[in-house]
């Protein structure tokens, strides 16, 4: 499986600290880091490939493009069949965790910090 | 020649000594008399009724005697009397003046030339009974006008015609600050803000149930000195002296709306707070847990170890902040509870 792995955080410390989780993971590939929704968009325009699998770890607030504006962007070009979408957020709003549920892509809520457990469901998922 | 167990005391005031034995002859043949006692002029009359211990159930009074006569007699008699009942003795020649006694709180007017003892007896009995009604019904009255005048809640009357104040009671004068003859030279409209009066009026064309307890709900009223409050109204009709009115019942919710409003806002900065604990503080903790975790469970060179203490106390001091303005939060509720 060609798996590509990104993470979307605007808090350095806690992409950092996400970035050493998924390392520490042999079924992931090393992360590709992005501190804001724009960047991140702007690789998977040019990086997507029905061939791949992706698993993205996506922040809901960030100032630029925040989680919801991003997977907005990404719904028109990216499938579900092969794109895995996890919120990672500081608190768990139940107004946010109903939100998620209305995009297809999103597959898993989690608070931060990551841990080894959700990598273990994003594997699960995947696997599958 | 009467069943009649009740015995009277009687004060004759009359200055022509014949007359007055004509008189008290006649009054103890009628057997229900206890107690006659003369005066002979206006003084010693006054001093009979001053005195606490003399106890009169009817007066018969001589409309001239040598210290007062007439109209001034009868007011001035009439300053003491209380509520006992005053019946005239009078001659011929005066009855057309007996009969306007009448008007000026006379009881009756018995004609000296035709006295005899059945026509005391009737007059006796007639104006001490009639009296009796009389005084129960104008204290039943004072009691209700009582009950409208010293309400603890503002109340007042008003033509539902004109919409003048007819009357207000004095919870009403307390509270608007207008005096009662400044209240009953307004009409409604002078209490209510220019923006209300042609709701008001449209209200008023809506014929209203009788005899129903109508609320009608939450008003702004004007005091005299400008302030606005907000009251609620309760209403009903009756007839007022003869006039279709209204009367009104006014619970000012001012102070209540305030204390509302001031529990709203600090219903919202609570809500304000809990988001912040839930969001806000969670995050430097979220990277506090991670990092520790990291530290605990990951390969760390030295050099890292550094770095990593460094993003430690970062976000501790970064959680301090937000602790700290949650403190300064809660503390401007107190402050805002004061200041209502």
């Amino acid at each position: 499986m060609n798996l590509k792995n990104l993470i979307v955080d605007d808090d350095e410390i806690s992409l950092m600290l996400s970035e050493m989780i998924v390392e520490g993971d042999s079924f992931f590939q090393k992360p590709q880091k992005f501190l804001d929704g724009t960047y991140a968009l702007e690789f998977l325009r040019e990086d997507y490939s029905q061939d791949k699998t992706y698993a993205i770890i996506l922040d809901i607030n960030m100032p630029f493009m925040n989680g919801w504006e991003f997977l907005e962007n990404i719904e028109h070009f990216v499938s579900s069949d092969n794109t895995y979408v996890f919120m990672l957020s500081s608190s768990s709003d139940k107004a946010d965790i109903q939100k998620s549920d209305k995009f297809k892509l999103v597959k898993g809520y989690f608070t931060k910090p990551l841990q080894k457990e959700h990598l273990e469901q994003i594997q699960e998922l995947i696997s599958k | 020649m009467s069943k009649n167990l009740n015995r009277y005391d009687i004060l004759v005031v009359e200055d022509n000594p014949g007359d007055y034995l004509l008189v008290e002859d006649f009054l103890l043949e009628t057997r229900v008399t206890k107690n006659i006692r003369l005066a002979k002029d206006f003084q010693s009359a006054r001093d009979i009724l001053k005195d606490e211990l003399s106890h009169i159930d009817l007066i018969f009074l001589d409309l001239s005697l040598p210290d007062l006569e007439g109209e001034e007699l009868i007011s001035r008699i009439k300053e003491y009397s209380k509520n006992v009942p005053i019946i005239i003795l009078t001659g011929y020649t005066d009855v057309d003046f007996a009969i306007k006694t009448l008007s000026l709180g006379a009881s009756d007017y018995l004609l000296k030339d035709v006295l005899n003892t059945t026509v005391l007896h009737k007059s006796i009995l007639y104006n001490i009974e009639r009296n009796k009604t009389m005084v129960n019904l104008k204290e039943s009255e004072q009691r209700y006008s009582d009950l409208f005048h010293f309400s603890p809640l503002p109340m007042w009357v008003y033509d539902k015609k004109s919409l003048k104040f007819l009357d207000v009671n004095d919870a009403a004068i307390e509270h608007y600050g207008y005096s009662y003859e400044e209240f009953l030279a307004m009409d409604i409209t002078d209490i209510r803000p220019p923006e209300e009066i042609s709701a008001l009026k449209d209200s008023m064309i809506k014929q209203r149930q009788p005899n129903k307890n109508i609320y009608h709900g939450e008003f702004t009223h004007l005091k005299k000195n400008g302030d606005r409050i907000r009251v609620e109204i309760r209403s009903n009709s009756f007839l007022f002296r003869g006039l279709q009115a209204q009367i009104i019942l006014v619970n000012d919710v001012t102070e209540r709306n305030l204390h509302i409003e001031a529990v709203e806002k600090q219903n919202e900065i609570l809500k304000d707070i809990a988001w912040t604990q839930s969001h806000v503080v969670r995050a430097p903790l979220a990277r506090l847990m991670g990092l520790v975790n990291a530290m605990k469970n990951e390969r760390i060179t030295d050099s890292d170890k550094e770095i990593f203490y460094n993003h430690i106390l970062k976000s501790a001091e970064e959680l301090d902040e937000i602790v700290k303005s949650v403190v300064s939060k809660s503390q401007e509720i107190n402050v805002n509870s004061q200041n209502e």
